[in-house]
C-alpha cells in the first residue's frame, strides 16, 4: 500500500499507479485536479464537457502508467499534454462553429487562492506568469490561443487576420524565448 | 517545427511530414519532449479550476470496476488474490445468510401480524354473524306473535327516572310469548341489568333480565303468566342476577 503520498514524486506516483494502486491515481488527481481542471475549462468553456475530459485523463493514466517511460520525459508533461491533447481532440469533436462561438466568452478562474495549491507548483505560476510577461504581446497572443484555446497556427492565422508565416515565427520565437526565460529564472530545478 | 507541434498547433502538410519524420528520428522525438516540457508550463499560466467531487468518485468507480474485470478475466490469479477471495467469499455467503434470516424473522412478523389480523376480522365477522342470526330468529318470532290470534302491543313509556326512554312489548295472550325492544335507556353500570316485570293486581311478577347493545337498545324474549291477568309491566334496574322483588324505582311503565 502507498504510504504517505503527499512527500512522493509524480514519478512514485505513477510507478505505484502502473501497481494498480488506486491511493496513488487518487494523490495525483488531488494534486494536479485544479491546474488541469482550470485548462480544461480554459479549452473547452464547458464546466460539463471539462469535468468529463478530465475523468477520461485519469482512466488514461491509469490504463498507460505501466507503459509511462520516465526516461523521456516528466509525469508532469505527460499528464498536461494527455489533457491538452484530449480536450482539443474533443473541442474539435464538437466543431468549429461552437469553438466560435465560445471563443468570445472568457473564461474567469474561479478565485482559488495560491494558498490552496502546493507552495512549490504556486512557486511555477509565478515564474510562467512573470515569464509570459517579457514576451511581446504578439508572441504571448500566439502561444495562448495555441495552448489555450486549441488552434492550429491555420486558425491562429485566420483569427488574428496574419500571414501564416507570420504567425508560425511569432510562435516559433515565442517559444524560443519562454524556454530561455524559463531557464533562467528556474534554473536547474524541474517543474 | 518541434516547437509547434509541441503545441499541437501544426496542420495540413507540415503536421505530415512531422510525424513522418517523428517516426525514423530519435533525436526530434526527444527534442520534442523537451519542447513539450516548455509547453506543458504554459498551464501555470493558466487559472485553476475545482471539478465537482462526483469526478473523482467517478474515477475511483471505473478503476475498481476495471480492476474486477480485469481480476475476472484473467487466468492467472494474483497469489495475493486468493486468500482474499476465499476470505470474501464466506463473507458474502455469511452476509447473505443473515439476510436470508433477517427475512425469514420479518416475514414471519408479517404473516404473524397477518394472521393477527384474520383472527381478528374472523371474530368480528362471526359476531355480525351471530348478532344477525339472533335477529332473524327473533324477527321471525315477532312475526309469529304478531300473526297470532291473541297478538297484543303495549307501549312502556319512560318514567321522571328515564324520561327518553321507550319500550314496546309484543306478546301473544294465548301462549304468553313476548318479545320486549327498548329504546333510550343507558347501558347498566357493571354488575347491574334491566328487568321487566309484570303487574298483576298490585304486585309486581319478575321477568327476565336484559342488557342494553351499544347502539342503545334493548331486546329480550320472554314468558308472560298467562295464568294470571297482567294489569300492567314495568322495567327497573337490578342486580345483573335480577330480583325476586324490585328495588329501583321505575324506569318505563305501561299498561297492557
Amino acid at each position: 500500500m502507498l504510504p504517505e503520498s503527499t512527500q512522493l514524486t509524480d514519478a512514485n506516483l505513477l510507478n505505484a499507479i502502473a501497481r494498480q494502486d488506486e491511493q496513488a491515481l487518487a494523490s495525483l488527481y488531488d494534486r494536479y485536479r485544479r491546474i488541469l481542471f482550470g485548462l480544461l475549462m480554459r479549452i473547452l468553456r464547458s464546466r460539463e464537457e471539462a469535468e468529463d475530459v478530465l475523468q477520461e485523463v485519469f482512466l488514461q493514466v491509469w490504463r498507460q502508467a505501466p507503459d509511462f517511460d520516465a526516461q523521456r520525459g516528466r509525469p508532469f508533461t505527460w499528464l498536461v499534454t494527455l489533457a491538452r491533447s484530449r480536450a482539443i481532440d474533443r473541442l474539435r469533436q464538437l466543431g468549429s462553429r461552437q469553438r466560435l462561438a465560445s471563443s468570445a466568452t472568457e473564461f474567469a478562474g474561479e478565485g482559488i487562492s495560491d494558498a490552496a495549491e502546493n507552495t512549490f507548483r504556486s512557486e511555477q505560476r509565478e515564474l510562467v506568469a512573470a515569464a509570459m510577461t517579457e514576451l511581446s504581446e504578439d508572441q504571448r497572443r500566439t502561444l495562448t490561443l495555441a495552448y489555450f484555446e486549441g488552434l492550429t497556427q491555420a486558425e491562429i492565422a485566420e483569427r488574428l487576420r496574419s500571414p501564416l508565416g507570420t504567425v508560425k515565427t511569432r510562435m516559433r520565437s515565442g517559444m524560443i524565448k519562454l524556454r530561455e526565460l524559463l531557464s533562467q529564472k528556474m534554473e536547474s530545478r524541474a517543474f | 517545427m518541434l516547437a509547434l507541434h509541441a503545441l499541437a498547433a501544426l496542420d495540413g502538410s507540415d503536421l505530415r511530414v512531422m510525424e513522418e519524420h517523428l517516426v525514423s528520428c530519435a533525436r526530434c522525438r526527444e527534442e520534442l519532449e523537451s519542447w513539450r516540457d516548455t509547453a506543458g508550463a504554459l498551464v501555470y499560466a493558466g487559472e485553476l479550476a475545482e471539478p465537482s467531487p462526483q469526478v473523482r468518485e467517478r474515477i475511483l468507480e471505473d478503476i475498481g470496476s476495471a480492476k474486477k474485470i480485469s481480476a475476472a478475466s484473467s487466468n492467472v490469479l494474483p497469489l495475493k488474490s486468493r486468500p482474499r477471495q476465499a476470505f470474501w467469499v464466506p463473507r458474502y455467503a455469511a452476509i447473505a445468510a443473515s439476510l436470508v434470516f433477517v427475512a425469514l424473522i420479518v416475514g414471519l412478523v408479517i404473516l404473524g401480524e397477518q394472521n393477527r389480523r384474520a383472527n381478528r376480522e374472523l371474530a368480528r365477522l362471526s359476531a355480525q354473524y351471530e348478532q344477525a342470526q339472533r335477529d332473524r330468529e327473533r324477527n321471525q318470532k315477532l312475526l309469529e306473535i304478531l300473526n297470532s290470534p291473541g297478538a297484543r302491543v303495549a307501549e312502556l313509556a319512560g318514567t321522571n327516572e328515564a324520561p327518553t326512554a321507550h319500550a314496546v312489548l309484543t306478546y301473544d295472550a294465548k301462549s304468553g310469548q313476548a318479545i320486549l325492544m327498548t329504546n333510550g335507556l343507558p347501558p347498566a353500570p357493571a354488575g347491574k341489568a334491566y328487568q321487566l316485570w309484570f303487574i298483576v293486581g298490585n304486585l309486581p311478577m319478575p321477568g327476565r333480565v336484559f342488557a342494553i347493545e351499544p347502539n342503545g337498545t334493548g331486546v329480550s324474549s320472554d314468558q308472560l303468566p298467562v295464568a294470571l291477568k297482567t294489569a300492567g309491566f314495568a322495567i327497573t334496574q337490578e342486580s345483573a342476577a335480577g330480583a325476586t322483588s324490585p328495588t329501583g324505582p321505575i324506569l318505563l311503565r305501561g299498561s297492557s
